[in-house]
């Protein structure tokens, strides 16, 4: 796999992954009922990045 | 083996370790955010399959450090997030996403690209190629999510975070001068892409893949664009 094919195999690829696994976006099954939409969806003792001076990738 | 080199390879690999033990924790943590924002089911499976993924990556970083008799160093235990804090859940969802698999995963796949193509070592081939495999799907999660995450909210709100995404993802080191041994082309036998290439590499696939890829979700990459146009004109002064 050469660099000039990654637009294909990754972003396509995503999209397409999409498509697969169930209708035009994709979407899942709602939330049951009429739940308002969580506050936070990470969580909050998330690290901030001061200090960290490493990569993310390789 | 590449004796003289053998210090720079350990410390890469190192880097690498730590890279994989936090990208797990990260991961894990994505999928949950994704299941609570109801992204289908495909997408918080291949989180959740990333994560373990890269504790499994981070064990093959460990059997080379030990195979060169070097230190292995402590996983990653800080769960690092990189997006303003102040942004809506999904919008903090999604920058997470984005940085953590359309820019790093995404660029790692280029660096593994490189480096398959020069392994002459058996051990390190079938290493690279089972990573490869792996990154190829934590990649395309990223992409995948914009394609759901488009039709929920207005991903404009990405374009003027996409440079502090593209810096965060090369860390301090990568565009600053480095040692004369750093750009050794032997470096490839060790599974270390000369940091010379690794620039160029790096804003190669900015510039074919991850740019073109924001641009199919129609997010203006200008402010991406001028910064890796910026680093492009440092390459000739890093590389004197």
């Amino acid at each position: 796999m050469k660099l000039k094919r990654l637009f294909q195999v990754l972003v396509l690829g995503g999209t397409g992954l999409l498509a697969a696994c169930g209708g035009s976006d994709g979407s899942g099954s709602p939330p049951p009922g009429n739940t308002p939409p969580p506050q936070s969806l990470l969580p909050d003792g998330g690290t901030p990045p001061s200090g960290y001076q490493g990569p993310l990738i390789w | 083996m590449v004796d003289a080199s053998g210090p720079l390879i350990a410390q890469v690999w190192a880097v690498r370790h730590g890279v994989e033990t936090g990208a797990s924790l990260r991961f894990a943590a994505l999928g949950e955010g994704m299941r609570a924002a109801g992204a289908p089911a495909r997408l918080v499976e291949l989180a959740s399959r990333a994560s373990a993924d890269e504790v499994r990556h981070a064990a093959h970083c460990a059997d080379i450090l030990r195979a060169r008799q070097a230190e292995v160093p402590p996983a990653e235990t800080r769960l690092l997030f990189f997006g303003p804090r102040d942004l809506a859940p999904e919008q903090r969802l999604t920058y997470e996403v984005v940085a953590q698999s359309c820019i790093s995963e995404t660029e790692s796949m280029a660096t593994l690209v490189t480096l398959l193509d020069a392994a002459r070592d058996d051990h390190l081939r079938t290493v690279l190629q089972e990573l490869a495999r792996d990154e190829v799907q934590h990649a395309r999660l990223g992409w995948a999510y914009l394609a759901w995450a488009k039709n929920r909210l207005d991903l404009s709100f990405l374009a003027p975070f996409l440079p502090a995404m593209a810096i965060a993802a090369t860390g301090d080191d990568l565009f600053q001068r480095g040692p004369p041994e750093a750009d050794d082309p032997a470096l490839l036998l060790g599974g270390v892409v000369p940091k010379r290439d690794r620039r160029r590499i790096y804003l190669e696939t900015l510039d074919s893949v991850v740019i073109p890829g924001f641009e199919e979700f129609r997010i203006d990459t200008g402010l991406l664009r001028r910064w890796a146009d910026e680093k492009r004109q440092t390459l000739p002064a890093l590389e004197s």
